[in-house]
Parts: structure tokens; sequence; C-alpha cells
């Protein structure tokens, strides 16, 4: 006969089912071998992978020559058009300025046109110089 | 106590986690076999039944964590990652074998777990019993109870393994315990809780 301290029989039946069940489901251990098996799987994969990285690289590889050979293109393309402009400037300058320079200066206005290009060539020169001066004076002055 | 082990298990995954940032990913895979081998072992052992094909779904499963270990993008816990790879394998093998079972439709399936009947036999071990009566249970509670016990009754480490929330764990204990308790009754055995506590 049950107590009035006694655990109802449900709980009872609960807590044998849970001890029975304990026992009967322990946990499988690894079997043997078990990392051995994987480690030398790991091992034979590992050639697959490192031909997949290799082809991974190549395509990487071909993709930057492929993008160099078109900036190269690029700037050939670029510099041609900046020597036709210039050609093609040139020709304009001839054909308008040195009729009005010649009008305005006479005959020695025609070498108005190439002194005032050699003037804004020692500008730009002097200029550059000065900048690359001053540079290398306040690298010494960090230094 | 379950929440210092599971703080524990979390400090262990971040480390596991460094060592892949850092580009180690052979020791990282070293410290997460320490950790998951036998886990992965053993929820493969919950849903496969079978201990061989269960350690061949482990191996498989394994070996595509570490093929995949360079992409892990942290988007899911490292745990979660690793089981939800083990659970497809396993899945992914199950359904292989139904289809070589010519058992593809899941009524028939059902049809045949309801018509294994647990007789027992003169002399039997009460715990071989017991074993038979767990492996006739429905798939779902089969599996829930099964990794319960594997995992030292954690419901949210088997909550985590299954992929399922824990209120469905806890439903899925309580029906199977329930259902087995009926079975226990049902072969006459007499007072079931002596029985059981003869089994245990």
């Amino acid at each position: 006969m049950n107590t009035p301290h006694d655990p109802p029989p449900d709980a009872l039946l609960e807590h044998a089912l849970d001890a029975a069940l304990a026992k009967t489901l322990a946990a499988p251990g690894l079997p043997a071998g078990f990392r051995e098996q994987l480690r030398a799987a790991v091992v034979r994969i590992a050639p697959e992978d490192r031909a997949q990285l290799r082809a991974a690289l190549e395509r990487e590889h071909a993709v930057q020559l492929a993008e160099l050979q078109d900036g190269y293109v690029r700037l050939r393309q670029r510099t041609l058009g900046t020597l036709i402009g210039a050609g093609f400037a040139a020709g304009l300058a001839v054909t308008f300025a040195l009729p009005w320079l010649k009008a305005h200066f006479g005959d020695n206005g025609v070498f108005a046109l190439p002194a005032i290009g050699v003037v804004i060539g020692l500008v730009l020169s002097l200029s550059v110089w000065w900048q690359r001066d001053s540079l290398a004076r306040a690298l010494s002055l960090e230094q | 106590m379950q929440q210092a082990a599971l703080s524990d298990a979390a400090q262990r995954d971040r480390d596991i986690v460094e060592l892949l940032q850092g580009g180690s990913h052979a020791a990282a895979f070293d410290r997460l076999l320490e950790r998951y081998e036998r886990k992965v072992y053993r929820l493969c052992c919950s849903l496969m039944r079978d201990p061989d094909q269960a350690a061949d779904a482990a191996q498989e499963s394994l070996l595509r964590v570490w093929k995949a270990l360079p992409g892990y993008d942290q988007r899911a816990s490292l745990s979660t990652w690793i089981y939800t790879v083990t659970r497809n394998r396993c899945l992914t093998a199950i359904e292989r074998r139904r289809d070589q079972d010519s058992l593809s439709d899941p009524a028939v399936e059902q049809a045949a777990e309801a018509a294994v009947a647990v007789e027992p036999e003169a002399g039997q071990d009460h715990l071989d019993l017991l074993r038979e009566l767990v492996e006739a249970l429905p798939e779902r509670y089969r599996r829930t109870l099964t990794l319960y016990y594997y995992e030292e009754k954690s419901v949210a480490e088997v909550a985590a393994m299954l992929g399922q929330p824990e209120g469905t764990i806890k439903t899925n204990l309580h029906r199977a315990r329930a259902l087995l308790s009926e079975r226990v009754r049902a072969l006459g055995l007499g007072d079931p809780k002596l029985w059981l506590e003869e089994a245990a």
C-alpha cells in the first residue's frame, strides 16, 4: 500500500523505464580504425583539391592576362588617337595661325609660333623641376 | 552544470573558427574531429539504424566537412553546419537504400513499421526485448529517443543535432515513452515496473 510520501505509480514506471532505456540505449563507440580511415581518405582527396586549386589559379591568371592585354590595347589606341589629334591640331594651326601671324608681325612672325612653343615648354619643364627639387628638399628635411 | 558544458562547447567552437580564420585548416579539422566525430557517428547511428552504414555515412559527412571547411562562412554556427551536412548525407543514403528496397512510398514504409510486432521469446533478455520495442517505434520517435540517451539526456543537443525545435523534441520524447509503456503493458509480462526494473 502506498503511503502519502510515496511517488505515484506512473512516476515509478517512468523512472524504471528511464533507467532501462539508459542501459539499453548506451551510446555506441566509434568503430575501430575510424579516425585512420578518415585520415587516409583526406590524404587521398588532397591531390584532387590541389588540382582544383591549380586550375582555379590558372583561370585567375588567365583573367588577369586578358585584362592586361585589354589595357595595353586601349593604351595603344589612345596613344595613336592622341598622335592623330596632335597632328590634326598642328595642321590646323599652320593653316590658320601662320597667315594671321604673317599679317600682324610681318615675315618674322613665322618664328613666333615655335618661339611660343619653346617658352611654354620651358615653363612646364622649370615648374616640374622646381616641384621635384622642393619635394627632394622636403624629403631631406623629414629625414 | 549543463550551462557550463554549453559555454565550454561554444568556446571550443570559437577556437576552431579562429583557427579557420587564421588559415590553419588542418589544425582546425583536428580540433573539429576531437569535438564532433563521436557526435556525428551517433547522429548517423540514430538516423541509419545500421552501425556499418552509419560509419560509412559519418566518414562521408566528415570528408564533406573537410572539403568545405575553407568555404565555411559562419552564416550558421559550426555545430549547425556540421549536423546539417551529416543529416543531408544520411538522408541521401536512406533515400538510396529505400530505392534499392523498392520502398519509395512513405505509406509503404509506415505500413512496414506498423507490421513489426514484437513477440517476447522464452528466456529472452529484457534489455533485448526493450531494444526491439524501441526499434519498432515510429521513426521520428525512435530517432529522438535514441539520440536523447546517446547524448546523455540533453534535449538542447538533440534539438541541434536533428535540426528541430526543443519543444518538438520534448513532445516526441513524451510520446515515445508513452508508447513504450503501453507496449510493455501489452506484452503481458506482469507488472511493467518490475519488468523494467529487472531490465535495468
